[in-house]
């Protein structure tokens, strides 16, 4: 006879599991004699066919557990391992640890989470696309300030072609905002611009309907996104070859062009943002006083280098590039940069007229504040683990006796500090879906929870949360080892405490605190300082309106005086800039030097006579252009202090400069004032009274209102505005408002910093006071004795805390430095910034040191108030 | 009577139960089916015919003793009851009766 065997032992734990109690003994029992019967008389093979078909049969539907006993049965299953029922015990017991652990952990994790969503959705924008590694954007770059510049002047293309022929294939995009009629109705479309045909096979961009290698290869074709397709022509409805008319606000034309396609809607991190696209060949024949023209920039240029050594090749002749295109008469002092498209979101900032609101400081900010939250939560846990061992020794100590191993042990804390972990994670988890929909809007960004939903991030976290806990378990069972067996059970045998390491973990708990309460100053000071600096104009009561159409703006001036006729109105005046300026214009200015001519870009700003003194823009030399006005006054100029700057004269009245080809005189100096918000440097401006007929055209009125009844002057403004424009609607902005609104993002970011600052400084006080509280325990006796012998309450606090205290010192004395550097860093990316002093820091220092000094005296007085019997009746 | 119709393996279970006369459980049941008809069943198949005689009222389980055999799970035995013993000995009559009516076929 054969060896005794036995079906796999899985097998038996399976069915156990699943099949309800009744069957389960009955199968699995006569599956025991079976298998004996039967495992001689059959070959293996058809064996095992029958073995497995009478298990698969046996779970028939009527035999199963149903949900709810089957749960239990898992859980039973788990609670079986003695450790975790051990660990359920002592998480039970010390409640007010594992609470103090698990809210700890919890924030944290949550914090985590929601900032690893943020920085994941930041860095992914644009990097979907297949080709996005050999992709570049073109910039426009000034040689000497290094300065960047987004919009490309149209010859461009054609230039880099010629001289790298064969290695680059542009796309470029230049937006143009039009009107279209349909439904009898008028809309206007900003987000229309011109692009190549190629756009499509370099970024991915699926088509819904049409054909992506067919899209925009003609004149007047059209391709629109799915929302602008559902708008005109209704949903699930192919528009492809259908007509849609046209209204070209810039070029000033009517065209109807052909739709060729219909894009998916685009994903949300991206940075190539359009509604609709029209052939570029349009835009070329329309502006073709543009085609040779380098001084106008406007078009988004990304090439598309696939490979690597081209793109070195490339890089290392545009020095050489620009050289010639300077000696064939097209003088400049720029030249370019391929911006590689991974960095576009994010290192986007200086590039002026970017558009992008992506920021490297803010992910680095957050990934800094993730960090510190997740190592605060982490030492605190550490910290408490360590001091509940001193509680536990008595029971390490008779498993020791009773002969259990240190891996036992070790097994015992690992098991522990994992289940908090794991509780606190799925607690984060949970909360973390509750608090999306507020952090989106909170963030004003749609972020798809896919972020976070993802294998590679869940296995980061996994990974976190599996070092955390097998760190912290390992801890404590590390300090317990220690002991030694023959005085393991000693009443009076102390186990040597990690003293240093709880000291030093707590100590760069301060760290961090003192690091972040001072980088949350510092921001606070420097939005504070924004918002509220003199602009160097007044905004007051101005409101700005925006004239879109043509055909209105050529009635601006009729528009104009009506309104300034009106009771309500303080000044009025007119220009091609709104407030705050994007500086839509730049242009070449040339002037003579001892060393020759020089040339420079300049921001124009097209003005009438009234606009310094409608702005209350200080006049620092020379006159407005009241008085030139009448003679010559399309030649005469005026600058700012920048452009002065610039210049390099200490009086430049009456100094002839060339802008565009003719010669101008400037006439006036006025102060430089921030047309846009403080985050921007004032660059050199010069303003002028120009003719209409090209993109200088003023088209923004600016009134100044009274302050008395702004509501039925705006309301008469309107009436006027009717009587011009029948089709477009009265919109304005208040100015003051607008400026305000440019901070916006700095200001959720202080918010979402500060509240971040505050989680991971209520943290570590969770753990300082668990900490204090052991401390007090541990020292109850020694307390009450000190009291009886004549101690004041005073001293004994003092005692106890000094410890404390001594490690705040040293907290901000290292935390202190390093908050300084970064925050330089930080305010750095600012034009205008505060500076950081002494008094922001030592207000900082002392507010953790009172918080710290609240959670450590709080408990040593009362300990330190408890009556003495109470600790040494046993005595 | 719906619902206490006997099928045919169900008959053949329910007559080894009689036969077992107590001692019938799975694996015997099996044993036994095997061995007299030569038909090969699966130890699942035996276990619902038992499961459906038992719903029906035919048959009634206990549980008996567990043995080393058995990795230590004790035996669910199966004796028959009087509604089963009516139940086969209608079925007998029926076949008797049949084979009564049923002209020499040799």
């Amino acid at each position: 006879m054969s060896q005794q065997r036995y079906p796999a032992k899985w097998i038996e734990k399976f069915l156990e599991i699943f099949l309800k109690e009744r069957f389960a003994d009955e199968s699995i029992g006569d599956l025991y004699e079976w298998y004996e019967l039967k495992q001689d008389s059959f070959t293996t093979i058809r064996f095992y066919f029958y073995y497995l078909l009478t298990i698969f049969k046996t779970l028939k539907l009527y035999k199963l557990k149903n949900l709810r006993s089957l749960f239990i049965t898992l859980t039973e299953l788990i609670m079986i391992s003695n450790n975790l029922k051990i660990g359920v015990r002592s998480l039970i017991n010390q409640r007010f640890f594992t609470l103090i652990n698990i809210i700890g952990l919890t924030i944290s994790l949550t914090s985590f989470l929601l900032i690893y969503a943020y920085v994941n959705f930041e860095s992914s924008f644009d990097n979907y696309h297949s080709k996005a590694d050999q992709t570049y954007r073109v910039l426009w770059q000034q040689k000497q300030s290094g300065d960047l510049s987004r919009p490309t002047p149209t010859p461009l293309v054609k230039a880099l072609s010629t001289a790298f022929p064969g290695t680059i294939e542009f796309a470029r995009l230049g937006q143009d905002p039009v009107f279209i009629e349909a439904n009898e109705q008028k809309y206007y479309e900003e987000e229309f611009y011109w692009a190549d045909a190629m756009l499509f096979s370099i970024f991915d961009m699926p088509f819904l309907y049409g054909n992506a290698s067919q899209a925009l290869k003609e004149p007047n074709t059209l391709v629109i996104t799915q929302a602008i397709s559902e708008k005109y022509f209704g949903e699930n409805v192919n528009p492809v070859g259908k007509i849609l008319p046209v209204k070209i606000y810039d070029g000033n034309t009517e065209l109807s062009m052909r739709i060729d396609g219909v894009l998916k809607s685009l994903p949300a991190n991206s940075d190539i943002k359009f509604d609709m696209l029209g052939s570029i060949s349009n835009a070329l024949s329309l502006y073709s006083q543009f085609e040779n023209s380098w001084g106008f920039q406007w078009l988004d240029t990304y090439a598309h280098i696939p490979a690597r050594s081209d793109y070195e090749q490339i890089v290392s002749q545009l020095p050489d590039f620009t050289s010639k295109l300077e000696e064939r008469g097209y003088s400049t002092n720029r030249t370019f940069y391929l911006q590689p498209l991974e960095k576009m979101h994010l290192h986007s900032r200086e590039i002026t007229g970017a558009g992008i609101d992506g920021n490297i400081n803010y992910v680095r900010t957050f990934i800094v504040i993730g960090v510190f939250i997740l190592l605060i939560a982490l030492i605190n846990y550490l910290n408490l683990m360590g001091v509940r061992v001193n509680k536990r020794r008595m029971e390490v100590n008779v498993r020791k006796v009773l002969g259990a191993n240190r891996s036992q042990l070790l097994s015992q804390f690992l098991t522990e500090s994992n289940l908090t972990i794991f509780i606190s994670f799925f607690l984060a988890i949970l909360i973390t879906f509750l608090l999306w929909p507020a952090f989106k809007g909170f963030l004003g960004k749609e972020i798809p929870i896919e972020v976070i939903l993802n294998w590679k991030t869940g296995s980061i976290l996994f990974l976190i949360v599996f070092i955390a806990g097998t760190l912290s378990g390992i801890y404590p069972a590390w300090i317990l080892s220690s002991s030694k067996l023959e005085n393991a059970i000693g009443q009076h045998n102390r186990i040597v405490r990690r003293n240093w390491l709880q000291k030093m973990l707590v100590t760069v708990q301060f760290i961090v605190a003192v690091f972040l309460v001072i980088t949350t100053t510092v921001i606070f000071a420097q939005i504070n300082f924004m918002s509220n600096k003199s602009l160097g104009f007044d905004e007051g009561q101005l409101i700005s309106i925006k004239v879109e159409d043509r055909e209105l703006q050529s009635k601006i001036e009729l528009i104009k005086q009506e309104m300034g006729s009106l009771a309500g109105i303080e000044d009025i005046t007119t220009s091609s800039e709104s407030l705050p300026s994007a500086m839509q214009n730049t242009w070449e200015l040339s002037w003579m030097t001892e060393n020759g001519e020089q040339i420079a870009g300049v921001d124009i700003v097209s003005v009438d006579k009234n606009f310094f003194g409608a702005l209350k823009i200080f006049i620092q030399k020379g006159e407005n252009f009241i008085k030139s006005y009448q003679s010559d006054s399309a030649r005469s100029i005026v600058i700012n202090q920048a452009a002065a700057k610039m210049l390099q004269v200490a009086d430049p009245i009456g100094m002839k400069v060339t802008i565009g080809g003719t010669e101008r005189i400037i006439v006036g100096l006025v102060n430089d004032y921030h047309y846009n918000s403080l985050k921007s440097k004032v660059e050199p401006l010069v303003f002028m009274i120009s003719g209409r007929g090209n993109r200088l055209n003023r088209d923004n009125i600016i009134v100044r209102l009274k302050k008395e009844q702004i509501v039925q002057t705006i309301g008469s403004l309107d009436q006027v505005w009717q009587k011009f424009s029948k089709r477009d609607f009265f919109s304005f902005h208040f100015v003051d408002k607008s400026f305000q609104d440019i901070y916006e993002s700095e200001r959720s970011f202080l918010e979402l910093f500060t509240i971040f600052s505050i989680l991971s400084i209520l943290i570590s006080c969770l753990g300082l006071y668990g900490i204090v509280l052991f401390a007090t325990e541990e020292k109850s006796k020694e307390i009450s004795i000190r009291k009886v012998l004549g101690s004041s309450i005073i001293q004994i606090v003092l005692l106890i805390s000094k410890n404390f205290l001594i490690l705040v010192l040293i907290g901000f004395i290292l935390g202190a430095p390093l908050a300084i550097y970064f925050s330089q860093d930080w305010l750095s990316q600012y034009e205008y910034r505060i500076a950081i002093d002494v008094v922001m820091i030592l207000f900082a220092g002392l507010f953790v040191l009172l918080i710290s000094m609240l959670t450590v005296g709080l408990k040593t007085f009362k300990a330190a108030m408890a009556n003495p019997a109470k600790y040494l009746r046993n005595e | 009577m719906k619902g206490t119709h006997l099928g045919e393996f169900e008959e053949l279970v329910l007559l080894m139960v009689g036969v077992l006369n107590g001692e019938a459980y799975g694996i015997s049941i099996l044993k036994d089916i095997e061995s007299h008809t030569g038909r090969t069943v699966t130890v699942s198949t035996v276990h619902t015919a038992l499961y459906r005689l038992e719903q029906k009222g035919f048959v009634e389980s206990f549980v008996g003793g567990a043995s080393k055999e058995r990795g230590g799970r004790s035996k669910r035995l199966y004796k028959i009851t009087g509604e089963g013993k009516t139940a086969i000995v209608n079925s007998r009559e029926v076949r008797d009766k049949l084979w009564g009516m049923m002209p020499d076929l040799t």
